[in-house]
């Protein structure tokens, strides 16, 4: 669909996005981008996870290991405050970018 | 960041094998481990990771696909391990790159970096075998960087004209067909003819040299060097004229060409074109305007001059008339432009036959005319009167043939130096392949290491050749700055050099390591060691054979030389000081002058003559002689007008008859013979005997009036006692060898009080002398340090080797002591190895040297003899150098405590 940079740029906002609503974790997250995008926007794993890590080291998210329904280990996200305000930075980048790009569509 | 749609990295193998009877726990099993071959993916990942995937292959499963399908769906939609790993180590990480500190950088090989290592490591843990490696290499390449510079320059002599290949300068075979000499002067006559009546001859000239003329523009003169030449110059030859037209500078009579040059030192900025200048030489004295200025040639041109004067000036004057429209006269090289090269044997049979038509009188022979390329002049002429100091081609492959055994020898050194200790690597070697390495990392590894070593060898000799160039051009006369340098093949050279050198001493050795056994190199390295030992025992034969050959060489070059410094030459050349004197007013003062000087106590004798025992200035060509048997033959034949004083002067004795005298008023009519001359008229009693209506008085004992290239020719001498002829003449002076200093202050004050309208110009004898000779000393003194590094890089890697032995065999050496042998026996048995291999050498070497000097000394009439002395002393050095070489080691391996070398057995 996109451009690996512009899908790897769009992956913090968007996975600070869903943690905003809850707390999640890797497989939910991969499946609420499929269906929010239609099937176009499919990550892989090695995307995800290492996104999420450095998130983490970032002091934006906070994981936490929990029991699954089934008793499987998994490793659960939630939204810190600093990300929090990450995210209302990068929703005004990127609503701004989508301004200028309207404006320019607009008038062709 | 990356997004990885994994494109099924997978193995697949491995779900090939799940196919049959899937077990999902298992799979995951499978999956999970080959994450954990990653240093980047830790457990926690793993965990992480499997939950994703155990989920979605439950939601798989739900809508209907089965176990298999579904792990194999999710599994192939993973990214591979390394993939993943190195993801997450981006996000641990502070590195800038994010490359993990286990995986090689992008651009490098795998394991270069540690190859690096390990080779910086050797290089500076061997000191002495690494500085042994490259001082002989990169000194051995500094010397072929420099010898091929020469060698460049030689063989770049008239090349650079448009159509040198078809290019020829036109010889003429005399004498009996056996006789391989020829002579280049022609008539002028005969390249008109050239011209009109043989179509295959594009453009045909004619050239003269005109020697050390005074050229004067108002207040200012010099003495320069020049040519005669006509029209066809300018389009035979591409020199490049800066002003006038190639076709009208040299037509007109009374034209000049100037060089650059000389026309600055004669007008500076103003434009010399149309001014008028006065032209005194030997043939000629008079005004001549300046037609064009052209660009001083270049160095690698056999026709060196500052001036051009139109051969047509020539033709107006009365006394050099005879030298035009006739076929009897052979004044003037000429040069011809084929249309095409391949028409050369043909063309010079037209020109037999129409020398033939001319003079149908003269005896050609069969071969008479030859073409001779003008690229050929430069190296392959050996013709006296040429037009600018030849140089032969044996110097060139000369040294060809030492740049070439250098680079051998250090080749050789480093390929031995580094198999010899490579056999002390071999726990490295066997751990690289027990670890996993291939023979072909091995031998990738080693090369690598020989490459290292060549790069800086040849980034060490290209900063020596930067700073020997000057030294070295000077010294064998090449004069070139090293920006004169074609760079090109230098660095192609460079390319090849590094590439050869590196193969040549890292191929072998890479190739005896790499076939170390791991489990076996105890056992395998003694065959191993023996196998490369054949190998270095015949590289040393090699290497001593030549450094032999070249001191054989050296010993033989040197004393030709000596030979002929010091040799009779039939004249005394010490204590002799000449004055040419050219201008008229000059000449007309010689007596004068004579008379002046003979009044000086330490002046003891003063002649006045046209020629000098160097330099007989004139030749007839053909001259024909009446034998004793009445039969007559043709000669060549040299002329000279001397006086009476002249034999004294130069300390020239007489075989026969007496000198002139100024008591016969006869003598004028009276010559003198040498020797040679005699011999080749056959003549019993010469005394009395008419020669050119002139009676002969004496015959003089033969000297050499020209190098010992060439053998004596026959010569006459004529009475002209102060005469003032039309050619320069010398005033010699015999003087007594005390005060030189004041007897030239006398001298040059007697010349001023005289003479106004020339410069005081003098030179000695014997400096002139050795003049003849300085460039073939020169080259002599650099072939015998050629030499020196030779036999210093043979050694070097023979210290190297014996070093080597040294250790390897300290256990020997220490259990023979324990039993009691005695310093010398060891140091005998450590020694006779290395001996027995240069005395191998010896034998390898006395015949080949003696046949290539005997070559060599053909290129000299005279030559000195050489025996079997020279070679037993080469060999003896050899031999000697050899074991100083390998004694130190030796001695001091023998001296060495026992307890050192086998406490550990």
């Amino acid at each position: 669909m996109s451009s690996k940079t512009l899908i790897a740029a769009a992956a913090k906002p968007i996975i600070l996005s869903i943690l905003q609503s809850g707390e999640s974790y890797g497989y939910k997250i991969i499946k609420r981008v499929r269906q929010a995008s239609g099937g176009t926007l499919d990550w892989s794993s090695a995307l995800l996870y290492p996104v999420l890590h450095r998130l983490e080291k970032d002091g934006l998210i906070q994981s936490q290991w929990k029991l699954s329904e089934k008793g499987r280990m998994r490793r659960c996200y939630r939204i810190t405050d600093s990300g929090r305000k990450e995210l209302a930075a990068e929703k005004e980048r990127w609503i701004s970018i989508h301004d200028v790009l309207e404006k320019f569509w607009a008038t062709a | 960041m990356m997004c990885w749609r994994s494109s099924g990295r997978r193995p697949d193998s491995l779900i090939e094998r799940e196919k049959k009877m899937f077990d999902l726990e298992k799979a995951i099993r499978e999956w999970k481990k080959s994450l954990f071959k990653d240093p980047g993916i830790e457990e926690s990942y793993i965990i992480e990771l499997e939950e994703g995937l155990r989920e979605e292959i439950e939601e798989l499963c739900e809508e209907g696909l089965s176990e298999e399908e579904a792990f194999r769906r999710v599994a192939a939609e993973m990214a591979p391990a390394d993939v993943l790993g190195a993801e997450f180590y981006k996000v641990r990480t502070t590195r800038r790159s994010g490359r993990p500190s286990w995986r090689a950088p992008r651009f490098m090989p795998e394991l270069l970096w540690s190859y690096l290592k390990v080779a910086l490591r050797k290089i500076n843990r061997q000191k002495s075998y690494s500085f042994i490696n490259i001082a002989g290499l990169s000194a051995a390449m500094a010397c072929a960087l420099l010898i091929l510079t020469f060698i460049q320059f030689e063989l770049s002599f008239d090349r650079f004209f448009e159509n040198s290949d078809r290019t020829f300068r036109i010889a003429l075979r005399e004498g009996s067909p056996e006789e391989d000499s020829y002579e280049i002067s022609t008539p002028e006559i005969l390249s008109k003819a050239l011209k009109t009546s043989i179509p295959e001859i594009e453009k045909a000239g004619i050239v003269r040299r005109s020697r050390s003329a005074l050229i004067q523009a108002g207040d200012k003169r010099f003495t320069e060097d020049g040519l005669f030449a006509d029209a066809g110059f300018f389009e035979l030859f591409s020199f490049d004229l800066v002003l006038g037209s190639r076709a009208a500078v040299l037509a007109a009579p009374h034209s000049i060409v100037l060089s650059d040059r000389l026309a600055e030192k004669l007008f500076g900025d103003a434009n010399p074109v149309g001014q008028s200048i006065h032209y005194k030489g030997i043939f000629l004295s008079q005004d001549l305007v300046v037609t064009g200025v052209v660009k001083h040639p270049p160095k690698n041109s056999h026709l060196q001059f500052d001036y051009l004067v139109s051969t047509a000036t020539m033709a107006q004057t009365e006394r050099l008339k005879g030298w035009f429209n006739a076929w009897n006269t052979y004044a003037f090289h000429t040069y011809v432009e084929l249309q095409q090269k391949q028409a050369r044997h043909q063309v010079e049979k037209k020109i037999r036959l129409l020398i033939k038509e001319a003079r149908p009188e003269t005896n050609l022979r069969e071969d008479a005319v030859f073409l001779q390329p003008v690229t050929d002049i430069h190296l392959k002429s050996r013709v006296a009167g040429a037009t600018a100091t030849n140089s032969r081609i044996q110097t060139v492959y000369l040294f060809g043939s030492i740049a070439l055994i250098i680079l051998l020898i250090a080749g050789i050194n480093s390929m031995n130096l580094s198999t010899a200790w490579a056999t002390t690597r071999n726990k490295e070697v066997s751990m690289r392949k027990v670890i996993g390495a291939q023979r072909i990392d091995l031998i990738k590894q080693f090369m690598g290491e020989a490459y290292l070593l060549t790069a800086l060898a040849m980034a060490l000799s290209i900063l020596m050749f930067y700073a020997f160039f000057p030294v070295f051009s000077g010294f064998v006369g090449i004069d070139l700055t090293v920006n004169e340098v074609d760079i090109v093949p230098l660095v192609l050279s460079i390319g090849a050099t590094i590439i050869f050198v590196g193969a040549f001493s890292g191929l072998y050795p890479s190739l005896v390591l790499s076939s170390f056994q791991p489990f076996s190199i105890e056992k395998k390295l003694s065959t191993a060691w023996l196998r490369g030992a054949r190998v270095r025992n015949l590289l040393v034969v090699f290497q001593f054979s030549a450094v032999t050959l070249l001191m054989i060489g050296t010993l033989v070059i040197t004393r030709q030389l000596n030979f002929i410094r010091h040799k009779n030459l039939g004249y005394n050349r010490q204590h002799v000081l000449i004055l040419p004197l050219r201008e008229e007013e000059a000449i007309s003062k010689a007596a004068a002058l004579k008379t002046a000087l003979e009044g000086f106590n330490n002046i003891q004798s003063v002649t006045i003559s046209d020629s000098t025992p160097l330099k007989i200035s004139t030749m007839a060509g053909g001259l024909e002689i009446q034998k004793e048997n009445g039969e007559a033959t043709k000669i060549d034949l040299y002329m000279a007008g001397i006086d009476c004083d002249f034999l004294d002067v130069y300390g020239i004795k007489l075989a026969e008859g007496r000198n002139f005298s100024r008591d016969f008023p006869t003598d004028s009519q009276a010559v003198l013979v040498n020797q040679a001359l005699v011999r080749k008229g056959g003549w019993k009693n010469p005394l009395g005997r008419k020669m050119m209506d002139s009676t002969i008085i004496g015959v003089v004992e033969d000297f050499h009036f020209d190098t010992l290239h060439k053998p004596i020719e026959p010569a006459m001498f004529v009475f002209r006692p102060g005469d003032s002829t039309f050619r320069g003449i010398n005033v010699g002076i015999r003087f007594r060898p005390d005060n030189p200093e004041d007897t030239l202050d006398q001298i040059k004050n007697v010349f001023a009080r005289l003479i106004s309208s020339q410069p005081f110009d003098f030179y000695f004898l014997d400096d002139s002398y050795n003049q003849l000779y300085r460039r073939e000393q020169r080259l002599a003194v650099m072939v015998g340090y050629l030499e020196g590094l030779a036999i210093l890089l043979g050694c070097m890697g023979l210290f190297g080797l014996a070093a080597y032995s040294a250790q390897r065999r300290s256990k020997e050496i220490g259990i023979r002591k324990v039993l009691g042998a005695s310093v010398f026996s060891i140091v005998r048995i450590m020694s006779r190895e290395f001996l027995i291999l240069v005395g191998i050498s010896n034998v390898i070497a006395w015949p080949l040297g003696y046949y290539l000097l005997h070559r060599w000394l053909q290129a000299y009439a005279y030559r000195c003899s050489f025996g079997i002395e020279i070679f037993i002393l080469a060999g003896l050095a050899a031999l000697l150098i050899a074991a100083a070489a390998v004694g130190l080691h030796t001695v001091r391996a023998s001296l060495a405590s026992p307890v050192k070398s086998i406490r550990y057995e």
